[in-house]
Formats: C-alpha cells, structure tokens, sequence
C-alpha cells in the first residue's frame, strides 16, 4: 500500500496511518456521506491486508479507502461508503471523487467510489 | 467466492443478525460496524421485528422458525437480496475514475420505502434487466405483503410514486416499471369478544 506522504525517517508507520486518516476523514467530510466501509469486502481483504504487510505499510486498508498504486500509474483510491438517504447518491459519489482527488492533488488520481449502503443514518 | 444461500457474503447469516437483536449476542460485534450487508439486514430486520409483533405480538424468531409463512417468504428473500449483487454505475466526470452502487444498497433502498408504508410490508424484491449497462431499461419487481382493511389500491399507488422518487434520487438507472404484487394478504387477530 502507498500512501502520498512525506514521512521522516523512521517514523513511516505512523504517517502512513495519519495520511490514511486524513483520507477516510476526507471522504466523511463530503455531505451526505454517512459510513466509511472498509473498502473491500470482508473475503477479498486478506490479500490486501497481506500486500501492505509485505510492503511496510502500516495504514490499515481494512478501515477505510485504499491506496494502491504509484509507479508510472495513476495512484489507485479505492472507497466503500453509505449515503444518507436524504442526500442524492450520484451527487455524493460524484462529490467524494472530487475530494479524493482533490485532497491528493498534484498527484495523478484514479477514484474508485462504491456506495454499499443508503440509509438513514 | 461462492456462499451457501444462509450465508452472507460476509461469512455471517441472518440467523446471526436476528439473534444479535434478540439478546445483543455476535460472535464478532465489531463486524457490524463495518459491515453494510449486516447493516442494511439489521434495518430490515427491525422493521420486520417492529411489523410482526405489532401484528400478533410474536418475536422475529416466532415467526421465522415456521408459523407465518408471509414472514418466512420475507426471510427467505433477505438473505439472498443482503449481498453486494451486481455493479450498478454512475456517471462520472472524470474517465479515470469508476462511480457505483452495489445492488444490494438499492434493494436495501426499495425494501425501506416499501415497509415505510403504512399497512404494507415488502416481499421479494427484484431488478429486472442489465443494471450493469447505463440507460437499460429496468423494472422493478415488488411482492408486497399488505396488512388486510387497507386500502390496496391507494396504498399501491403511493409506493409506485415514492419508490419512483427513491429510486430518482439515488440512483441513474433507467425505470421503466414498477410492477408491485401483492401476494400476501395479512389478517390481523381481531380480539376476542
């Protein structure tokens, strides 16, 4: 797992987590966003969770958006969310695509946004 | 991954969220926070719960175990509508990105409005079309449970009228019918004189 920060040395784990955070805090942020679901489901987790292992990533990619990627690529954001049910869908998943990229500007970002979930709360 | 009809695509079952209402036991509780599948079956359940005790004063877990064949109908067809389902896109405005909501959140969706009707509780719930494919023409298929002395007509009408509202605002999908049965005519106890 790559997350775009600028860690100093020794202290990867941790900003690796806080940029994580502030992603996930991001994406609640968006009006209408209800729940951050971790953003696979439960049976395609273990292979995540073990990529970020080996990659010393210490941000926890069941928790909420996932970053994979880097490279020459595009950097890869993945999101499973709820949306109140008040709000308009396609709106909301268009407007956290939006912050996403935003919030990883200049970066070169391809979002994938997921909603599980309308509801009230 | 393949799961057995009882089993949620998370591993857990029904069984488990309805016996998580009754005594707020869960193998894992944490799960059902990060769950939208176990989520959105709570909800159901609950509204299920609320529906048959108000009707004859019986638990979830009566009526699940085999006296109210509607309830059970109810039950059989949750189990196979709380999973993830097939990917319904959404436009988006950057080509780079990829927008969508599983079908599961929209049977979810159909299911709340429906059993937000007075009187009137859903059944089965389907899509029927290419949900994948943006601008298919799609139909929704709704068996309806409906407490006997409601209106039937008018109650009918008023859930093809906010269902289509819901289904505007929440998703993008092209419907062009919804096609509501009602299979099951509820006789609530009357009382004994």
């Amino acid at each position: 797992m790559t997350v775009p920060a600028q860690p100093a040395h020794g202290r990867e784990d941790t900003t690796d987590s806080t940029a994580a955070d502030a992603l996930r805090a991001v994406v609640l942020g968006v009006d209408g966003v209800t729940a951050v679901f971790p953003s696979r489901p439960l049976w395609q987790r273990l292979p995540a969770g073990a990529l970020s292992l080996l990659q010393g990533g210490a941000a926890d990619a069941e928790d909420g958006p996932l970053v994979e990627g880097g490279g020459t690529g595009p950097l890869q954001v993945t999101v499973r969310l709820g949306v109140s049910d008040s709000a308009r869908t396609p709106d909301v998943v268009r407007a956290v695509a939006s912050a996403v990229r935003g919030h990883l500007a200049p970066a070169e970002v391809s979002v994938s946004v997921t909603v599980a979930r309308i509801s009230a709360k | 991954m393949s799961t057995s009809h009882d089993t949620l695509g998370c591993g857990h079952t029904l069984e488990e969220l309805s016996l998580y209402l009754d005594t707020g036991d869960f193998p894992d509780p944490g799960h059902l926070d990060s769950c939208p599948e176990c989520r959105n079956g709570l909800d159901s359940l609950r509204r299920l719960s609320t529906a048959g005790s108000e009707l004859f004063s019986s638990d979830l877990a009566d009526a699940g175990s085999g006296s109210d064949d509607w309830m059970k109908n109810i039950l059989a067809n949750l189990k196979l509508e709380l999973r993830p389902g097939r990917t319904i896109p959404l436009r988006s405005e950057d080509p780079l990105d990829r927008l969508t909501e599983t079908e599961g959140s929209v049977l979810a969706l159909v299911r709340s409005v429906t059993d937000s009707t007075p009187g009137a509780v859903a059944g089965k719930v389907r899509l029927e079309g290419d949900v994948t494919v943006p601008g298919e023409a799609i139909t929704v298929n709704l068996d309806l449970a409906v407490v006997f002395g409601h209106p039937l007509l008018g109650s009918a009408t008023a859930l093809r009228r906010d269902l289509g509202e819901a289904l505007a605002r929440h998703t993008e999908l092209n419907i062009a019918a919804i096609d509501i049965t009602i299979t099951d005519v509820i006789d609530a106890p009357r009382e004994e004189s």
